[in-house]
């Protein structure tokens, strides 16, 4: 058994090594062996792609496949599973009956028309849809875990116009979940989640519920071209080199460890390595405020902040599209940093004043804006106290040119001017 | 005795799916598809950044994202008049070639295996059908043994297109205008290395397998005939000829191969959950959602070429290039795609050395405030369209036809069954409780439920151009 630090440190080694799995998977298996039951997992598919099981896949090699099978009791996967139709409705029954079991669910949940907009299975004649069978399976779930964003917060087909009013699995079943968000979600993150929840609980969750573990820091500050945008260096079209940000990269208010971790394996690239912008797959609000992907500044209509700008040189509205028009500015206008915190605290403000703090998006708004407003009050600092410098040198300087000056006009005093000279 | 089985989730493709077949005196005498999942792409494209087409249209297949990053590309690319260059049609193939082995390797061990050979009884390989194994105690182990195998090295197929996509499944590497990773000798030298691995792989496992497979299971080559009618848009890009394709389109129709005619493709919806149901042009787009108790039973409408039933994949695509000439069973449509995966794979071989380190890779362009194309288009399933209408400088229209919705189309407005659904009919089925082979005749076909679930069109809107 290994503690509860140790596995953190292993999930941040992964991202030096191969993968996050073969340091995770074996000590799993070594740490449930003196378990009398198997932890059992049901992955569910709603209305999904079904590129997060993929994902999923994108992580085991061949010995490790079989330690996960020996290890957890995963009893249902509609990719792999053997068991079809009755037979494949009739192991979920059997789990819900026992309970206990980590659910993991991805797709969204189409809530129009009853549900029928979703069909999960057939139970003789009659669909059973996605609504049903999700507070089926979740009334009686330990733990559930909403993996890919469309699970975790509605995802692409419940952006506008939502034709089949969708919503995430939280929504639909009024629970917390732990949500392991991406478009799709790295294989690590799925693995290194669900071996936290299997070995010590529920991990330390961060803003909207995610693992801090992977989602803890901003794309932007981890960055291999973070040096291009201080240098404004800036790429001008999609595989051109340079800093991605005016073509739309969504790295400076997207949090993940996508720079450091890489995609997949052998870790050979990730968005941005593959000179495109970063579209902020794993934030709460893609694809709707990461679109248009290829223009810096979304232009949208925001509920909550009543400001909307069209241009850069404006403070706009709207969690994206507010953090980066913030951060640019920082960058670009420091001269009128006042101003610009001033119009900051104006939107916390305001903000504030809606009263709708429940809403993800608000709350995402101000932890964005608080952490820009750290950044950008040690940058005024900064300049305060090298401001302070300049003026403590001129002021030396000044002295000593008023020093010569005197000792060229009064050559009898010379005596005591050698004096001064020899005190300083 | 008659007896009705329905089957949902129809598990082991990709996505999900239904299926009723209804069975007299042990054989299959009528079958129903349903793809009973609605999501709407079309509609949420419409106002949208033309750019942003190939990385949201991905979104609708995770096994397959890159097709339809390809063909997207591909239509805008038509109705802005873009040149790719060279290095970048080779990239986008490489990209695409890559999951195309990648969802052919796994569509055979994981999806196919199972309905042939008993996996070991761990989760979540329990319970299955019971049935007779055929095959050897050894050849079940080479299988099994593969089967692992086949998990690797899927993956590092994945890892391959992460070079020049960034990131798999839903790359970024694909853009109208071209690839965006220019190569370098590492990122070849990486490729190649990975490529000759996979290819080995293919040989001297997807190869023998299939044929061991085949051997022991002479009735599949019987079994699962639909309509004889095959179709295919053509494959890949032609590096040299901007828009063209480089293997070429073609159908298959009373045994002999003729040219492909665009326009004669519709739509009809008479038993699918939509408002109208008179066939129309995909361009056309006249569809409205409407979820409908009764006859109806898909949310996937009924494509057909003229008035006739089609089926599309590596078959078609095999046939009309007079690389293989056998039959139309299920058992050929495997054979096809394990020989099709062999020749994509050294296919690959080819465009990694063509790539030329330095040179160009993208063209980068304004959009126009107005315009409208078109992608067709063969992909992993079978022909994929993509049709786009630009007006100021937003999605006016978008309109997606996938392989799954024609192979696995529901009943036409002439009642005629759709491939899959005829491919059932007449399959003999030993013990109507361990039904096992209903999915070795369905799974030939490769159904992929995400693909087809997300069809709409825009109501009223059309392509004057384009109407006769």
């Amino acid at each position: 058994m290994f503690t509860r630090r140790q596995f953190i440190q292993l999930c941040l080694k992964g991202i030096a090594a191969y993968s996050l799995s073969p340091l995770i998977i074996p000590r799993l298996a070594e740490a449930l062996e003196n378990l009398n039951k198997k932890p059992v997992v049901l992955w569910y598919e709603a209305n999904t792609c079904a590129g997060n099981v993929f994902s999923f896949l994108n992580t085991l090699n061949p010995s490790l496949l079989e330690i996960l099978e020996k290890s957890i009791d995963l009893r249902f996967n509609n990719t792999l599973m053997t068991a079809e139709g009755e037979q494949a409705l009739d192991i979920l029954d059997k789990t819900v009956e026992e309970g206990e079991y980590i659910l993991m669910v991805e797709g969204t949940i189409p809530t129009r028309a009853g549900g029928h907009y979703g069909i999960a299975g057939l139970r003789g004649d009659k669909p059973v849809t996605h609504v049903e069978m999700i507070e089926y399976l979740g009334s009686k779930a330990k733990t559930i875990m909403a993996i890919g964003s469309c699970a975790a917060f509605g995802g692409p087909f419940a952006a506008y116009p939502n034709p089949s009013h969708s919503v995430s699995v939280s929504k639909a079943l009024g629970r917390e979940t732990i949500n392991v968000s991406g478009c799709p979600a790295h294989p690590d993150w799925i693995v290194g989640t669900l071996s936290h929840v299997i070995l010590f609980g529920k991990p330390e969750l961060g803003v909207h519920n995610r693992p801090v573990l992977f989602y803890g820091e901003n794309i932007h500050h981890r960055c291999p071209r973070r040096q291009m945008f201080e240098d404004n260096f800036f790429a001008k079209h999609p595989g051109d080199e340079g800093c991605l940000y005016l073509i739309g990269c969504k790295g400076p208010v997207t949090s993940s460890d996508c720079p450091t971790r890489q995609w997949i394996g052998l870790h050979n690239s990730w968005p941005i390595g593959a000179n495109t912008p970063c579209i902020g797959c794993v934030n709460a609000d893609f694809p709707e405020k990461s679109m248009p992907f290829f223009k810096h500044l979304p232009d949208i209509n925001v509920t909550g902040a009543n400001i909307k700008a069209r241009t850069i040189s404006k403070v706009v509205a709207g969690g994206t599209a507010l953090g980066i028009g913030i951060h640019f500015l920082a960058n670009l206008a420091r001269g009128r940093l006042k101003l610009r915190l001033k119009a900051v605290e104006d939107i916390t403000k305001k903000t504030q004043e809606s009263g709708d703090l429940e809403d993800h998006q608000q709350e995402d708004d101000l932890v964005e804006i608080a952490e820009e407003l750290d950044v950008l009050t040690k940058k005024e600092e900064d300049l305060k106290k090298k401001l302070k410098q300049l003026l403590r040198k001129r002021k030396s300087r000044l002295k000593k040119a008023k020093k010569l000056k005197s000792k060229s006009k009064s050559k009898n005093k010379s005596k005591k001017e050698k004096e001064i000279t020899e005190d300083e | 005795m008659s007896k009705k089985i329905s089957i949902g989730p129809f598990t082991r493709i990709n996505g999900l799916w239904h299926l009723k077949v209804e069975i007299n005196d042990n054989v299959i005498t009528d079958a129903w598809s349903m793809g009973t999942n609605f999501r709407g792409l079309e509609l949420i494209l419409k106002g949208r950044d033309p750019r942003d087409a190939p990385y949201l249209t991905q979104r609708i297949c995770g096994i397959c994202s890159s097709a339809h990053a390809l063909v997207s590309s591909r239509a805008l690319e038509n109705a802005f008049n873009l040149e790719v260059p060279r290095n970048g049609a080779l990239i986008k193939n490489l990209i695409f070639a890559s999951d195309l082995v990648q969802g052919h390797i796994r569509h055979f061990y994981f999806f196919v295996i199972p309905d042939y050979i008993h996996l070991p009884e761990n989760e979540p390989f329990k319970p299955s059908y019971v049935f007779n194994e055929r095959l050897s105690a050894k050849g079940k182990e080479r299988i099994l043994n593969n089967y692992r195998k086949a998990a690797e090295i899927s993956q590092s197929l994945h890892e391959m297109l992460v070079i020049f996509g960034g990131k798999t499944p839903h790359n970024h590497g694909i853009l109208a205008g071209g690839a965006t990773v220019p190569p370098d000798a590492d990122k070849i030298r990486l490729f190649g290395s990975m490529l000759s691995k996979a290819i080995s792989f293919i040989e001297e496992a997807l190869m023998p397998d299939t044929e061991a497979l085949g051997e022991a299971y002479t009735e599949y080559f019987q079994l699962g005939e639909a309509h004889k009618n095959l179709i295919t848009f053509g494959m890949f890009f032609d590096p040299d000829i901007p828009q063209e394709n480089l293997y070429p389109s073609g159908i298959i129709r009373n045994g002999g191969r003729e040219d492909m005619d665009k326009d004669l493709i519709n739509e009809q919806a008479r038993y699918s959950f939509y408002e109208n149901d008179e066939p129309l042009r995909p361009l056309e787009g006249k569809t409205i959602p409407e979820f409908q108790e009764g006859k109806p039973y898909s949310w996937i409408k009924a494509p057909r070429y003229g008035k006739d039933v089609y089926e599309m994949g590596p078959l078609a695509r095999q046939i009309v290039r007079k690389k293989y000439n056998k039959s139309f069973s299920a058992m050929d449509r495997i054979t096809a795609r394990s020989l099709e995966t062999l020749e994509v794979a050294r296919e690959m071989e080819g465009w990694l050395k063509e790539l030329e380190p330095g040179a160009p890779v993208y063209t980068d362009f304004e959009i126009p405030s107005s315009a409208e194309g078109e992608g067709y288009l063969d992909v992993m399933r079978g022909a994929l369209q993509h049709s786009v209408r630009v007006s100021n400088k937003k999605i006016s229209h978008y309109q997606i036809v996938t392989p799954t919705t024609w192979n696995c189309s529901p009943r036409d407005n002439e009642g005629q069954r759709g491939a899959l659904e005829e491919a059932l009919v007449g399959t003999p089925v030993e013990d109507p409780e361990n039904p096992v082979e209903i999915g070795r005749v369905s799974r030939s076909l490769d159904v992929c439920g995400s693909c087809a679930v997300h069809i709409a069109g825009v109501k009223g809107l059309s392509f004057s151009q384009k109407i006769i």
